[in-house]
Parts: C-alpha cells; structure tokens; sequence
C-alpha cells in the first residue's frame, strides 16, 4: 500500500512523454528535448565555472545538438555514482560525461565512439621519491573515485601487487569526486591517488609544485559518453557526430584547446569483449 | 582576517544555491503540512486499514534516514517501477514533504492527545457541530502548538536538505561544493556555506521562539 | 536479491557494524561530553554561559553534512591523517553533544529549584545533594529523550557516507557500483536503517512509559 502510494506520487513528479514505449531519438526530435546527465567535475572535460558547466564535453554538446536539429538541452550535474544507474532508470536520454568502457559496464550499457584517449596513471606529492615502480605501491594508503573506471584500476593494481607475492595496498580509500581524491593526496591523508592523466594534468595546473606522476598503468583508458543499449539510433546519431568532428579535423582542435595535447578517436576496438551494444 | 575576506566574498557566489534550498524547503514544508493533516485524519478514522496505513508510513518516515529514502525515491523506484524520467527537484520537493509531514502530524497528534478530555463532548452538548467543534474549540487551542511546530519543520527540512546535493540538485551545500573544485580550497566555501545555513535555520528558530511567545501570551491574556 | 546478499552480503554487513560502531561511540563519547557542556550553559557567569550557548547554537542550526566535511575540511588543511572512521565518528560525537547539552538542561530546568535549596537547608553535601535528589529526578526526563537522540543520530549518520566514511550508506554505494542494482540495494540497505532505528525508537517508548510514574509533573 506504501509502495503503490510513493508510485502515485513518483508518477506525479515524473516529466510528460512515454519514456520507453518510443525511440529515444525520435521522442527526443518529436519533443525538441533532451535531457543528459554530467558530473561536472572532471576537468577538462567537464566542470563548473562561474554557475555553467564548461569544458570540452560541453563543446562536443553543443556540436551534438546542432546535429540533433538544435533540440533545447536539460542538463543536470550529478554525482558520479548513480549516474549509469540512473540512465538504466530512465532518468534522463544520454550520460554526457567522460566514461571509460570496461567488461563491467559493458554488460549494461552502450559506448560511444571515444572523444579523447588518456592514461591511468598513479599520481604522488612532488617530494615523494618513493614511487618509482608498482610494487614501491605495497603498503602505501591509495586513494581514487567511487564507481570510476580508476576505482577498477586501483582495485586491479592491489590484486596484482598481491599476486606478485606483495602485501598490496594498506587500503584503498574511495572518494566521491576526483577533486576530492587531489585534496586527500595534498593534505596527507592518502600516500598516492589512483586517476586519469588528464585529470593529473589539470591537478598540476591549478595546484602547482604540489603532485607528479609517478608512473602511469596499463592499457589507454578510451573516453566515451553512454546511452541504454537499446537506444542505437541516439547512440549512431553521437557517433556520426564524433565522426563528423574527427574526419574534419575539429576534434584535434578541441582536444588542443581544452586538453593541451591530441589523441586518438579510434572508429573500432575500443569495446570490451562481451559488450552488450555488439550484440545484434 | 584574510580568512573573513575571503568567505565574505565566497558568500555571493552561494546565494543561486541558497535560493535553491529556500524554494525546495518551502514547497516541502507546504506539502507535509497538508500531508500531516491527512495523515492525522487517516489515524482518527473508522476503517481499520487507513489507520494501520498511517501507522506504518509515519514509522517508515522515522526509521528511514533520509539520504537513504531520497536515493530509494531517486535511483531505486524508478529504476524498479520503469517509470521513466525523475525530476530530482521535485523528488526533493516529496522526500523532504513526505519526512517533514510525518515530523509534524507526530507533533499535532501529541498536542490534541494533551487538549483535556470532554472539551469535545461538552461542546456537542452545547449544540455545536462536529466541524463547529474543531474550528471554534480545538483549532484556537492547537494554534499555538502548531504554528511553532510549523516553523519547527521548517528547520528541521533545512537542516536535512543539504541531502539534495547528493542527487544532482544544486542546492546550497552542491554549490559550495562546485567553488570548492573551482578554486581549489576546500575550506572556505564550506564555511560560507555553513554561515549561510546558520543565518536561515537560526532565523527560522527565532521566529519560531516569539512566535510561540506571542501566542502564549495571547491565549494567558 | 538472495544472490545479490551471498555475493555482497559481507559488504552489507561490514557497513552495518561499521554504522553501529560509529553512532555507538560517537553517541557515548558525545553523550557525556553533552553533559559537561550542559553545566557552562547553565551557568550564571556570562563568561562560561556565552561561549557554551554560541557551540551548541551553531551545531545545532547548521546540517550534519556541513559538520562533517568541515572536520573533513579542517584536518586536511592541518595535514592530520586520520582514519576516515574516526574523523566520522567524531562529527557524530560533537552533534550528539550540543543536542544532549539541551536536553540536560531541559531536564535540570524541570526539577524546582526549591528542592535544591531544602536539601542544603537538611545539611545534605553537594555530591549527595546531586545523586539523591537531583539525579533520580533527571534520569527519567532525560533518558527517554537520550535515546531519541540516538535514533536522530543514527538516521544522521548516513550522510557520513558523501564524505567516504566506511558505513551502511557507502557500502550500499560500494554494491551498486559494482552490480548496478540500486533498488535491490538501497531497499535492503533502507531496511536494516528501519530495524536499527526502530528498535531504538521503540527502547525509547517503553523508557518514557515506564518512567512516567516519577517524572514530575
């Protein structure tokens, strides 16, 4: 009886229009609306400046719309936990931040064609001279982000160096936000912080003399934005417009202004095997 | 005193978010006051599953903390009942309704408990109706209990809506959070933050207090 | 759901004693740090009473959340590395202490000063005067409210989990980012939350009834 009344109150607060009995594309273009979620703080990605959310996905947002047909964009700044969870529910079209596809997420969700390639790397204070290889990591205090795709690595790293006859971490302590994981490594609580080489990039610039790279892990972690597997004509519609940016050269160009540095946007072999999105 | 500079000029950069909380707070408060009054309704009436439903959602909103009971609202129910897009506004709008109408019918229902007994019947005696009771008898009395219960809630929903931030809401807390990531320091917006909170549910407080003095006074006199 | 427990079920469970640690000792070392502080509140010296009233005026009209990743904040600042647990338990401890500072006071307001005085007056000593005239008559006052306390702090505590604490909300979040099931999660996460609180609301209840017959009137 709780449950059919907090129904009937949900499904008072729920937005117009049938949410799943239609293509999400087409309701997006019938309705001239879409609604993505960010977590804008991912640097330079995505991130919040003076009440806007900037950054290099925004770009890439607005070129999407153009090709949308200039649709009208809600876009709602969110946690990154929950954030897949709450496009599996519906709550919104597309997940407009940067994600790395992993086997995990890959049975859940679909991938778009990466923007941007980086790095895991493990990042410690400059005056640390203690890092140099991975096993220097046994017995150190890490620190990355809950739910991040560098939450695996981290996780991936301690299984190795135990597996290596090493101790492992001493923990692995998870934060809710990336910034949050620089301000743990600056003010001591954590020896080393497991993140993206852009985001240690843009740590650098904004604090600098504080943080270096220690040594960087691993395959390239490709960058992508998700939508529910079922959605393949929102999900080819984003991957014609990242085509659209990379064949013209414009991609490069965005990726110079907003990262520093150009990468790749590979067509094929960025998924997983398994990938729920290659099945037919 | 560069410290006072600073979360001084930290201070306009918060205000779109405090805004944020007061709109969300007041359309809270709103619908647990009416929610209340169903509520208390439900619990005096004769069929035995209205009250029992009562019962249990009033229980339910004071075992659940509400962190959990808003990602339950949030990421949970529409996940499981496909329903589609939330707005998490309005989720927080009916979370903090929902918590803050129970708070309140608790506190309505102890302050008619202690009206003493047989004023009701004495009233009917007189030939006053039902609803002639309530309005000229019990209401004037209840008053001033419920209006300091009122704001009561009010700061009860501000000092837990800082949940919203959790779920995309850029409420008070979530905007000191985004100056935080943009300046670097983790210190001074959460101060400021925590000014601004106190100002609001300080003020609330204090309302509260003279206000229930005057009501008071009234009732003496 | 039966899957979900057998696989995360420890993750749960390590969350639930990590919430019940947390609340439990925070409320006991806040509790008591509660009374102490009830005393400068009390007093008639502005000098102790005003910076007493001006602690638990602040805690008490600002959010939990806010508290705690100020301390967060605070020891980062000061480069302090402690463990996350401690520092949550410690933000439960200094929110538990203002709320019972109040309701000490409360229950001190209620006794007559009177009493206080005749006692002095059949030559009773101050620390007699407390345990056999005031106590008893502060405990039944005070305790039904203590508990309800505990029931506030333990809904409380699961914003500690927005600043990493290692307790039921976060590892609720632990299991969802790794399984995807948020409603099978946060209802069972919401459900032991439910059990917890209840029992305590419920301690509360027969506390108060049972404790009616000497409160004062």
């Amino acid at each position: 009886m709780i449950k059919t009344l907090i129904a009937l109150a949900l499904a008072g607060t729920v937005l117009a229009g049938p949410a799943f009995s239609q293509d999400t594309l087409e309701r997006i273009k019938a309705s001239g609306k879409m609604t993505v979620a960010t977590e804008a703080a991912f640097k330079p990605f995505e991130y919040v400046e003076d009440g806007e959310i900037v950054g290099f996905g925004a770009e890439l947002l607005a070129e999407f719309r153009k090709d949308l047909g200039d649709v009208e964009v809600e876009q709602l700044d969110l946690p990154f936990q929950g954030i897949l969870a709450g496009l599996a529910a519906g709550q919104y079209d597309l997940v407009a931040t940067s994600v790395a596809p992993n086997p995990e997420r890959a049975k859940t969700y679909a991938f778009s064609r990466p923007f941007a390639t980086i790095e895991n790397v493990v990042v410690v204070p400059l005056d640390d001279d203690s890092v140099t290889q991975l096993s220097d990591l046994n017995g150190l205090l890490v620190g990355s982000q809950l739910g991040s795709s560098t939450e695996a690595i981290a996780r991936e790293i301690d299984e190795t160096l135990k597996a290596e006859g090493g101790s492992g971490f001493e923990d692995l302590r998870l934060y809710q936000t990336f910034p949050d994981t620089a301000f743990a490594l600056r003010s001591g609580q954590v020896d080393a912080i497991v993140i993206g080489s852009t985001t240690a990039g843009e740590f650098m610039n904004a604090s600098p003399d504080t943080f270096k790279v220690a040594l960087s892990y691993g395959d390239p972690v490709y960058l992508t934005w998700v939508t529910r597997p079922e959605d393949r004509d929102l999900l080819a519609a984003l991957d014609a417009t990242i085509a659209r940016l990379a064949d013209s050269g414009q991609l490069s160009e965005m990726q110079k202004k907003w990262i520093g540095v150009t990468s790749e946007s590979p067509e094929s072999g960025y998924l997983p095997e398994g990938a729920v999105q290659l099945q037919p | 005193m560069a410290l006072a500079a600073r979360i001084v000029e930290t201070v306009p950069l918060l205000l779109d978010g405090l805004a944020i909380t007061v709109a969300i707070c007041g359309l809270a408060t709103l619908l647990g006051l009416l929610l209340s009054i169903l509520i208390l309704v439900a619990r005096r009436s004769g069929l035995r599953w209205l009250r029992w439903g009562a019962v249990g959602f009033v229980s339910l909103m004071r075992g659940l903390p509400i962190v959990v009971l808003v990602f339950l609202l949030y990421f949970g129910v529409p996940a499981l009942l496909d329903l589609g897009r939330v707005s998490a506004f309005w989720i927080g709008v009916l979370a903090l309704g929902l918590n803050g109408g129970a708070f309140l019918s608790e506190v309505l229902r102890g302050a008619i408990a202690r009206l003493p007994a047989g004023q009701s019947e004495s009233a009917l005696a007189l030939g006053l109706g039902r609803v002639q009771t309530w309005r000229l008898v019990l209401v004037p009395q209840l008053l001033p209990v419920a209006l300091p219960a009122l704001a009561g809630e009010v700061g009860f929903l501000i000092k837990a809506s800082p949940v919203l931030s959790l779920i995309t809401v850029v409420d008070l807390t979530r905007r000191s959070q985004q100056v935080t990531m943009q300046t670097f320091d983790p210190l001074v917006p959460l101060i400021a933050a925590a000014l601004l909170y106190f100002v609001l549910i300080g003020s609330v407080a204090l309302f509260s207090r003279w206000l229930e003095q005057r009501l008071q006074r009234r009732i003496a006199g | 759901m039966i899957g979900l427990l057998s696989d995360y079920g420890d993750v749960i469970l390590g969350g639930l004693l990590g919430t019940v640690a947390i609340v439990g000792i925070g409320f006991l070392v806040g509790g008591l740090a509660g009374i102490l502080l009830a005393f400068p509140l009390m007093s008639r010296l502005r000098l102790l009473r005003w910076p007493a009233r001006s602690l638990v005026e602040l805690i008490r009209n600002t959010p939990f959340l806010i508290q705690a990743m100020l301390l967060f904040a605070a020891f980062g600042v000061l480069r302090l590395r402690l463990d996350p647990t401690l520092v949550g338990t410690l933000s439960v401890a200094i929110y538990t202490s203002a709320y019972m500072a109040e309701i000490v006071r409360g229950a001190m307001h209620s006794i007559p000063r009177g009493q206080t005085d005749a006692a002095a007056a059949l030559g009773l000593p101050a620390l007699l005067r407390f345990r056999l005239v005031i106590l008893p008559q502060l405990v039944p006052f005070a305790l039904p409210a203590s508990v309800n306390l505990l029931a506030t702090v333990a809904k409380e505590s699961a914003f500690l989990s927005a600043v990493s604490v290692a307790e039921l909300t976060y590892a609720g979040q632990v299991v969802i980012a790794q399984t995807f099931r948020v409603f099978e999660v946060w209802a069972i996460v919401g459900t032991l939350y439910l059990l917890l609180v209840l029992t305590v609301l419920t301690a509360a209840q027969r506390l108060e009834r049972r404790m009616r017959w000497v409160r004062p009137t």
